[in-house]
C-alpha cells in the first residue's frame, strides 16, 4: 500500500479543439504514447478532441507529481510539433514558455530575483 | 463566480458587484454612476476583466455618466463555461447584449480593447442604433494580425495540447500578460493576484484559450463571417470616434490595426489618435486618464 493518492480517473488532458492540420500528426503518435520519462499516455482522437489519458490497467498506479506529468505533455506537444513538420518541427516550447514568462522584458524582474 | 473578491483586490476594485442571467450563466458587470438609459460601456480582452478599468471607472461615473464594464464569461468574477463551444465569440456577443438589456441600456458608447473589439463591434451589428461613440485601444475586428500568424511566438502557444497546459496547468499565458503592462503594475502583487483570480479560483482558464483559437487566420475559419460583417459595417458606423492606443505592442501594431480602423470608419481620422510610444497591450494600465477622457469626449458628443 501506499499513502499517495490514487489516480482517481483515468484522463489527464482533454484538449477540444485540435485544428484539423494537426490530425495526421497527433494519429502518428499512435494509440499510446511512450513520454522520456518511460511513462505511458493512452492517445486518442474524436473528432477535434483529444483525450490523453492514462493506459488502461494502470488506474492503481500512485498519481505522480503535477510536475513529472506537466513535462511529460510538453514532450507530448513536441512530439506532435514535429510530427507535424515545418516550420512546428522547430519551436522549442521550453523556450517559448521562458519568453512569455518576461524574459524578453529583464525590467519586469527584480535585481534581486 | 466569485461572490467574495480577496480584500487586498477589493480595495483596489471597490465597486459593488452586480449579476445578470444570460444564457444559464450568472456575469458579473460593474455599474457605475447615475441611473441612465445612455452608458459607457468598457469592454476588456483577454486574459483580463473589467479590474483592468478600475482607474477609469471612478473619472466616468464622477462626471454624471453610467458606466458598465461587464466581466465575459470565464473572466473575472463571472461564471465559467465547461466548453470551448460556450466561448464562440458569437456567444460572448448574445450574452453581452442580454447584459444590455437587462441594464436597460438603449444607447453606448464603448470602448474596445482586444477582444472587446469584436465582441462590442458585434453588438453593434446586431443592435442597430446602439452604438453613438466608438474609442478604440489596442484591438481588432476579428482577423489575425501578422503576429497572430506567426507561430513563435503565438500559435505555437495554443496549440494540440500545449493549450491546455499552458493556458492552465502552467499559467504561462495569464502569467505572461504582463508583458503588455507597465513595469510597475506588472511587479504589483495585488495586479497579479487579481488577473490571476479565475485560474486560482476554478483551477482553469478555458475562456483565456478559447479566444486565441477564435482569430481568425483564413476564409474558412468559423470567425471569419463575423469579422466581414464587422469590416462591411465599420464604414456605415457615422459616430464619434477615438482611438487611445499602446503604439509599442507587438500584436496590434497601430499602423496595421488602428490606422485601417480610423481610415475605415467615416469619422475615424476626425480626431488625433493618442498613440501613447511606451504603450503596450493593455493600454488601460498605461493611459487610464487618456482613455477616461475620450469616452467623457464620446460621451458628451454621442449624447447630445
Amino acid at each position: 500500500m501506499t499513502d499517495r493518492p490514487m489516480v482517481p480517473s483515468e484522463v489527464v488532458l482533454v484538449d477540444e479543439h485540435v485544428d484539423p492540420d494537426f490530425h495526421a500528426a497527433v494519429l502518428a503518435l499512435g494509440d499510446t504514447w511512450t513520454a522520456p520519462s518511460g511513462r505511458q499516455y493512452r492517445i486518442v482522437l474524436s473528432g477535434s478532441v483529444l483525450v490523453v489519458s492514462w493506459p488502461s490497467g494502470e488506474h492503481l498506479v500512485p498519481v505522480p507529481p503535477g510536475e513529472q506529468v506537466d513535462e511529460d505533455l510538453l514532450a507530448l506537444a513536441q512530439a506532435i510539433y514535429r510530427a507535424r513538420g515545418g516550420e512546428w518541427a522547430e519551436v522549442d516550447l521550453e523556450r517559448l514558455a521562458e519568453v512569455w514568462s518576461g524574459a524578453t522584458r529583464p525590467e519586469l524582474h527584480d535585481a534581486a530575483s | 463566480m466569485i461572490e467574495e473578491l480577496p480584500a487586498e483586490v477589493s480595495a483596489a476594485f471597490p465597486f459593488s458587484p452586480h449579476w445578470v442571467d444570460a444564457g444559464g450563466f450568472r456575469l458579473h458587470y460593474v455599474d457605475e454612476g447615475p441611473s441612465s438609459h445612455d452608458v459607457v460601456l468598457l469592454l476588456h480582452g483577454n486574459p483580463t476583466w473589467s479590474f483592468l478599468y478600475r482607474k477609469i471607472i471612478p473619472i466616468i461615473a464622477a462626471e454624471g455618466y453610467r458606466v458598465i464594464a461587464p466581466d465575459f464569461l470565464g473572466c473575472g468574477r463571472s461564471d465559467h463555461g465547461f466548453s470551448e463551444e460556450q466561448y464562440q465569440i458569437t456567444h460572448h456577443i448574445r450574452r453581452t447584449l442580454s447584459l444590455l438589456d437587462a441594464v436597460g441600456a438603449e444607447r453606448a458608447v464603448m470602448f474596445c480593447q482586444d477582444w472587446g473589439g469584436p465582441i462590442g463591434m458585434g453588438c453593434a451589428l446586431a443592435r442597430p442604433g446602439l452604438l453613438c461613440g466608438l474609442g478604440l485601444g489596442n484591438t481588432f475586428w476579428g482577423e489575425g494580425s501578422a503576429f497572430h500568424h506567426r507561430v513563435f511566438p503565438w500559435r505555437a502557444l495554443h496549440g494540440p495540447v500545449v493549450g491546455p497546459l499552458f493556458f492552465n496547468r502552467r499559467s504561462v499565458f495569464v502569467d505572461g500578460a504582463r508583458l503588455g503592462m507597465p513595469v510597475a503594475v506588472a511587479r504589483d502583487p495585488v495586479v497579479q493576484r487579481a488577473y490571476r483570480l479565475p485560474l486560482d479560483v476554478h483551477g482553469s482558464f478555458l475562456a483565456a484559450l478559447a479566444w486565441p483559437r477564435a482569430i481568425s487566420l483564413g476564409p474558412d475559419h468559423p470567425t471569419q463571417p463575423l469579422a466581414d460583417a464587422i469590416w462591411d459595417a465599420l464604414v456605415r458606423w457615422d459616430v464619434p470616434v477615438r482611438f487611445v492606443w499602446g503604439g509599442a505592442d507587438p500584436v496590434f501594431p497601430w499602423e496595421e490595426q488602428g490606422l485601417q480602423l480610423a481610415r475605415r470608419l467615416p469619422r475615424g481620422m476626425e480626431v488625433e489618435p493618442v498613440v501613447i510610444p511606451e504603450g503596450r497591450h493593455f493600454i488601460q494600465e498605461f493611459a487610464p486618464d487618456a482613455v477616461a477622457a475620450a469616452m467623457l469626449a464620446l460621451a458628451r458628443e454621442g449624447f447630445s
